[in-house]
């Protein structure tokens, strides 16, 4: 994948009487269909240049809440703005700004990638260039003149992507993105993603039911769970509360020798041999001299993201 | 951006089969009236065939080019189901292939993109007409119908031109159908339905004020039927434009959760 090139300056009514509003803005946002509440009185922030991970279970509301924030659900309450603007009064406006790739990636299957991306280009205004851009940053090149429909999955969406970004939008707001992804797939896509926010200051919220893939690319989390924003956490504070799994000949006498000594956040027994460490402030590598030093043998020590893992899994209602 | 969101919407048919499929189809019935007036023509080949020579020529007519033209005025009659199949792929299409959500998040006023489909299937339409026309005109001359006279033929594709334009703004309802319905299966079957409805109505007074009725009136199936007047012209272009409005409303304000 080619590297992005800077971002399209923005500009229009929306860049200037909003320089300082969030990219999302949504207040007490709630969505009911008859007597079921998909999304209740949800508000958040997102931040300009964040990549924001919109964590939930299968039907916790994600989808809908991405589908209110775009303009294709219209909430029973509460209002959302992109970069300071209503969606739901300025949705052309909005739409200017934003990228957006809801759920599954759909084309059409007549039509080649490039006819597909023709479409989008045309009805964004955008310059021929930013086609070729596209093409070049989702990796399409071989399969330009290929018809949609005979796509495997995975360029499928890589297909859907490629029109999310195509007019080179501020805001990105992808349901799911690496569905159907190969592994080195999703490794370029989070790349691409990072480097978008990093490099050109897009602004990416992605939802995921998937906490490992979101962890390693997002600088905030969100979780829905039953329809509520249950909690925020920025991911920066996070990531130095390192956890470790060590596996060792006597779990408690190891133990032993970690608590007397060290000030970390917490340490348990999974096993008879085998320990998790809450390192906190504590490097890693000090732990596992810290043992060595004590006589320990320490067979094996594995990073983990348990701490977030079982945070999510208490807040969704599964067991850790 | 009407004019690049009708470029859209052409570029969308590309490759799709379904234009020819729909246009195969509905040139195929001006070669079975040819069949039929051979047939009227030549009563030795119709018992050859085992057809009813006497019964078709008392239900049908003598074979000639005023009994050929009318019939085939009959059949752009029912160019309302065919206009409803040019819908529900144009409007309906969006929705079963999933790909309204990509449409309605382009910053395109929804407006245009109504108008730039109804445009679409008024051009598919009126080209299918015309190929369906000339299919007949080669047909009648090619089996040696009787009766030509270039009055009969200007008076023919008059006739013509207004079935088209009222089959356009009466089977709009079609376009409305296939969004509310959210596929292709409603404009189609609804429209049959509606075709019924009209045809019931062409058979009372109420015939003129009945947008499928009129239609079957101007064609000349139905008892009584006779060229409309302004008034019957004015409710289908009032009907058109309430349901264009109700389409443009529908994709509008309804949610989107496909």
């Amino acid at each position: 994948m080619s590297a992005p090139t800077p971002a399209r300056p923005r500009s229009g009514p929306t860049a200037a009487t909003a320089a300082r509003a969030p990219a999302i803005h949504a207040q007490e946002l709630t969505k009911r269909f008859a007597d079921v509440t998909a999304v209740d009185a949800l508000s958040m922030s997102v931040g300009r240049g964040q990549i924001y991970g919109f964590l939930g279970r299968n039907g916790a509301g994600k989808t809908t809440t991405i589908r209110m924030l775009v303009g294709l659900v219209r909430p029973t309450r509460g209002r959302v703005s992109i970069f300071g603007t209503d969606v739901a009064k300025h949705r052309r406006r909005v739409a200017h700004d934003v990228g957006v790739l809801v759920e599954t990636a759909t084309s059409y299957g007549n039509l080649t990638v490039f006819e597909n991306l023709e479409l989008q280009r045309r009805l964004t205004r955008s310059p021929r260039e930013a086609l070729d851009r596209v093409v070049a940053l989702l990796d399409l090149e071989e399969l330009v003149h290929r018809r949609a429909d005979r796509l495997s999955l995975g360029n499928k969406q890589r297909l859907g992507l490629a029109r999310a970004m195509l007019a080179r939008p501020a805001l990105l707001v992808l349901d799911e993105p690496v569905n159907g992804l190969d592994p080195v797939g999703i490794v370029e896509i989070r790349h691409l993603l990072r480097r978008l926010a990093d490099d050109e200051g897009v602004t990416v919220f992605l939802s995921s039911h998937n906490l490992g893939e979101v962890a390693q690319l997002v600088d905030r989390i969100g979780i829905i769970h039953r329809g509520r924003l249950v909690d925020e956490i920025d991911m920066s504070a996070t990531a130095a509360a390192v956890h470790l799994e060590l596996v060792v000949p006597d779990a408690a006498a190891a133990r032993t020798v970690l608590t007397s000594t060290l000030p970390l956040d917490g340490v348990r027994d999974l096993a008879a041999d085998r320990l998790e460490v809450a390192c906190g402030r504590v490097a890693p590598s000090a732990v596992i001299r810290t043992l060595v030093q004590a006589g320990v043998e320490v067979g094996a020590a594995c990073p983990r993201d348990s701490d977030l893992e079982a945070h999510f899994l208490r807040l969704t209602g599964g067991e850790p | 951006m009407l004019v690049q969101a009708f470029l859209c919407e052409l570029l969308k048919l590309k490759r799709a089969r379904i234009t020819w499929i729909v246009t195969a189809v509905y040139a195929f019935a001006p070669l079975m009236l040819g069949l039929m007036m051979t047939v009227l023509m030549r009563p030795a080949l119709g018992r050859r065939m085992g057809l009813l020579t006497a019964k078709a020529e008392l239900t049908i007519g003598a074979a000639n080019w005023p009994t050929y033209l009318t019939l085939t005025a009959a059949l752009f009659a029912g160019g309302l189901i065919v206009l409803a199949v040019v819908e529900a792929f144009v409007f309906g299409r969006e929705y079963a292939e999933g790909t309204a959500k990509n449409l309605l998040t382009l910053p395109v006023d929804r407006a245009t993109l109504v108008a730039a489909k109804f445009a679409v299937s008024a051009v598919w339409f009126v080209a299918m007409a015309a190929v369906v026309y000339a299919v007949a005109l080669a047909v009648g001359f090619a089996i040696g119908l009787p009766g030509f006279q270039g009055a009969l033929l200007v008076g023919s594709v008059r006739t013509v031109a207004t079935l088209v334009l009222q089959v356009l703004l009466a089977g709009a309802a079609g376009a409305w159908l296939a969004i509310v319905g959210r596929g292709y299966l409603a404009p189609i079957g609804v429209t049959v339905l509606l075709l019924l409805i009209g045809d019931l109505f062409s058979h009372t007074g109420w015939g003129p004020w009945v947008p499928w009725s009129i239609v079957l009136l101007s064609a000349g199936t139905a008892p009584g039927s006779a060229p409309v007047g302004a008034g019957s012209m004015a409710i289908l272009v009032i009907f058109f434009l309430a349901v264009a409005i109700a389409s443009y409303l529908a994709m509008d304000r309804s949610d989107n959760l496909q």
